[in-house]
């Protein structure tokens, strides 16, 4: 499998303190070089638009707080956005306890067994995320697949009430989501040394302490990795919260969207944006507290 | 160096490819004879296709070049960018209100070139400064015939509002629009008086209903797919959605009483590169005969007035604009949405998260 070929191909820690040792003003201009497209690609496609994005949320036609004061002062917005949050931590949990011990499973798998499980899981890559989330109303609908098997099996009297409601939408997103954890997890743990956990077992620790105090620790840049990339997506997510979710389930991404393409106010949309671009780095910033955020780039324990 | 070498290669290689995608990503170069289209796709755009494009083509020589969907962001965008691509572009009144209020993003529309007979026979709401009536939809009821018998069918939005005589799970727009013209019809306004809305009354009759609706519909196919299956048994839709169910012998009805219409326009994109072949193509479907044709393959009302002696009763009868069904009706006022919907849109959303 190239996919795994590819994680596995991530240099390890002590590969990465000789390359650091290396001489390196001879090496700087190569690299700049190589740097300099995929920088231009990044400015001319992701720092210029957000900053016109910025620059449109306070200025036009002349400089203005209106949007940011409309967005405190009526009280749907923040609701939204806290509805957004919630959300996406709670799929961000689920991720987490589901996909932690599939992550588990396969980094103690043999090669041969995980290209064969791997597909399992990248599979659902190539189907759209809209295509997803049809087909979960076709599952959970009131004459959807669960609830017809229920029925059958007798062992429901009405249909349940899985579709167009919080559950839906959680279902759908961890479903989506769920690789983008698995493989920085999986990615992380196949680098952990196993000896170590055997020097643990040979010191008297059970299983159980083996795992927690030794194991656990170790995979944590890939259970931050992997729950961040679950969480910022988890954050802007629109389709499937809008096919699954319930009169109520209303995300901020919705709402951005009702601004750009039905009122066509792109100055509060860009405020809304804005918005929740800070509150997404202000949540990273936050976990930066927590743990130390830059066991994430590889750097020395 | 051969690394040197290596990496220099492959940086020229990589500045070329960027070059290359900005060449073929360029305005591509206008041509004579074409004109682009942008309606909503789908069974609408096969029956206009049917009905005037390909005989437009064949008369003309005049290649019509179809996108979809079209939404007024993307005209804005087009607009501010320079670069306009699109030159018709389907959109109701409210659109157009929207988008001229934001700046001027749409062509007037030069009546007088317009074929003067067809323009004499249209409805007078089909006649817009920015655009020319496309054909005419509604927002009506439509409900399960297999959950509500004949004799016991709801006919009106009191009787959608009534859950004790039709319960069951219904389904309305994720809109304020529409919905609130049906509260108040449900809280006895009559027809005639119903603009201006009354927004205080509207939303509290909307709460009664509000432990009903299971669902708010955003895109016009997600109603009938409910109805479908059967996930909800009554609700608001477009009108031209329910005959492809009743095709599939899915029970469904529509009740055309106190239905809500409405026309899309065609409207052509301020400094459209093919201004002229689009007021072309624009009067071409005016006329009665090919509109005649269009009704007959999907149900969406003609706006020339000399079409609907053309089609058949049978097919008439499942049109928006057939007499009997437009007296039952209440024309939409894009006018006072037009100031009102971003308040109002503000409003919808803060209620739909209010829990029963």
């Amino acid at each position: 499998m190239t996919v795994k070929g590819e994680l596995a191909a991530h240099p390890t820690n002590r590969e990465g303190h000789r390359e650091r040792a290396r001489p390196r003003r001879k090496r700087w201009s190569l690299e700049t070089l190589i740097l300099v497209p995929i920088l231009a690609y990044l400015a001319v496609f992701y720092v210029y638009p957000l900053a016109r994005i910025l620059l449109l949320s306070v200025y036009g036609p002349r400089l203005t707080f209106d949007h940011f004061l409309r967005m405190v002062t009526v009280p749907v917005y923040t609701q939204v956005l806290m509805r957004s949050f919630r959300i996406a931590l709670l799929v961000t949990v689920l991720s987490l306890v589901l996909g932690y011990p599939v992550a588990y499973l396969l980094s103690n798998l043999k090669p041969r067994q995980v290209a064969l499980l791997m597909p399992v899981i990248l599979v659902p890559f190539t189907i759209s995320v809209l295509v997803r989330s049809y087909a979960w109303m076709a599952i959970l609908g009131r004459q959807g697949l669960v609830n017809t098997l229920l029925g059958w099996l007798g062992l429901t009297q009405q249909p349940l009430e899985i579709l167009y409601n919080e559950f839906g939408v959680l279902l759908g997103m961890v479903h989506i989501l769920l690789p983008f954890f698995i493989l920085p997890a999986y990615s992380v743990m196949i680098r952990i040394d196993r000896d170590l956990l055997k020097a643990a077992y040979i010191m008297g620790a059970t299983p159980a302490r083996g795992f927690l105090e030794v194991f656990l620790p170790l995979s944590l840049p890939g259970i931050i990795g992997g729950g961040l990339l679950v969480f910022i997506q988890a954050l802007g997510f629109f389709v499937t919260p809008a096919l699954l979710g319930g009169p109520q389930d209303t995300m901020i991404s919705m709402l951005i969207e009702l601004q750009i393409s039905q009122l066509l106010n792109w100055g509060f949309a860009a405020a809304l944006s804005s918005v929740l671009l800070i509150a997404t780095l202000g949540g990273f910033m936050l976990l930066t507290r927590i743990v130390r955020v830059s066991i994430l780039w590889g750097e020395a324990r | 160096m051969a690394v040197r070498r290596l990496i220099g290669w492959w940086f020229s290689g990589a500045m070329g490819a960027l070059a290359l995608v900005g060449i073929l990503s360029g305005p591509a170069l206008a041509q004579k004879g074409e004109v682009v289209i942008v309606t909503y796709g789908g069974t609408a755009a096969d029956a206009l296709r049917e009905a005037h494009w390909k005989p437009f083509t064949a008369e003309t020589g005049i290649v019509v070049r179809e996108e979809t969907p079209p939404t007024p962001a993307k005209v804005k965008a087009m607009v501010e960018s320079g670069n306009v691509v699109w030159d018709i572009v389907e959109m109701d009144l409210n659109w157009i209100i929207s988008l001229q209020k934001a700046g001027n993003y749409l062509e007037k529309i030069p009546v007088n070139q317009l074929p003067p007979k067809y323009v004499a026979a249209l409805d007078r709401e089909a006649i817009n400064e920015y655009g020319i009536g496309a054909f005419y939809w509604a927002w009506v009821m439509a409900y399960r015939t297999d959950v509500f018998k004949a004799g016991n069918r709801p006919k009106s939005w009191a009787d959608f509002w009534d859950v004790k005589r039709f319960p069951g799970p219904r389904t309305l727009q994720d809109s304020p629009g529409s919905n609130m013209e049906f509260a108040l019809l449900a809280a006895g306004k009559k027809s005639d008086g119903l603009y201006p809305l009354d927004p205080d009354q509207a939303f509290k009759k909307l709460d009664e209903i509000r432990p009903s609706i299971k669902k708010y519909w955003d895109t016009g196919a997600l109603a009938p797919q409910l109805l479908a299956d059967k996930e909800v048994f009554l609700g608001s839709v477009y009108s031209g959605r329910i005959k492809h169910l009743q095709d599939q012998g899915i029970p469904v009805e529509i009740e055309w009483n106190q239905g809500l219409l409405n026309l899309d326009y065609w409207t052509i994109v301020k400094g459209a590169k093919n201004f002229n072949n689009a007021i072309k193509l624009i009067g071409y479907m005016l006329d009665p005969a090919r509109q005649a044709k269009f009704a007959k393959l999907i149900p969406y009302g003609p706006v020339n007035k000399e079409a609907l002696p053309l089609i058949s009763p049978e097919v008439a009868r499942q049109l928006p604009s057939y007499a009997e069904n437009k007296k039952r009706m209440i024309l939409y006022n894009s006018e006072w949405w037009g100031p009102h919907r971003e308040e109002l849109n503000e409003r919808w959303q803060q209620w739909k998260l209010k829990t029963k």
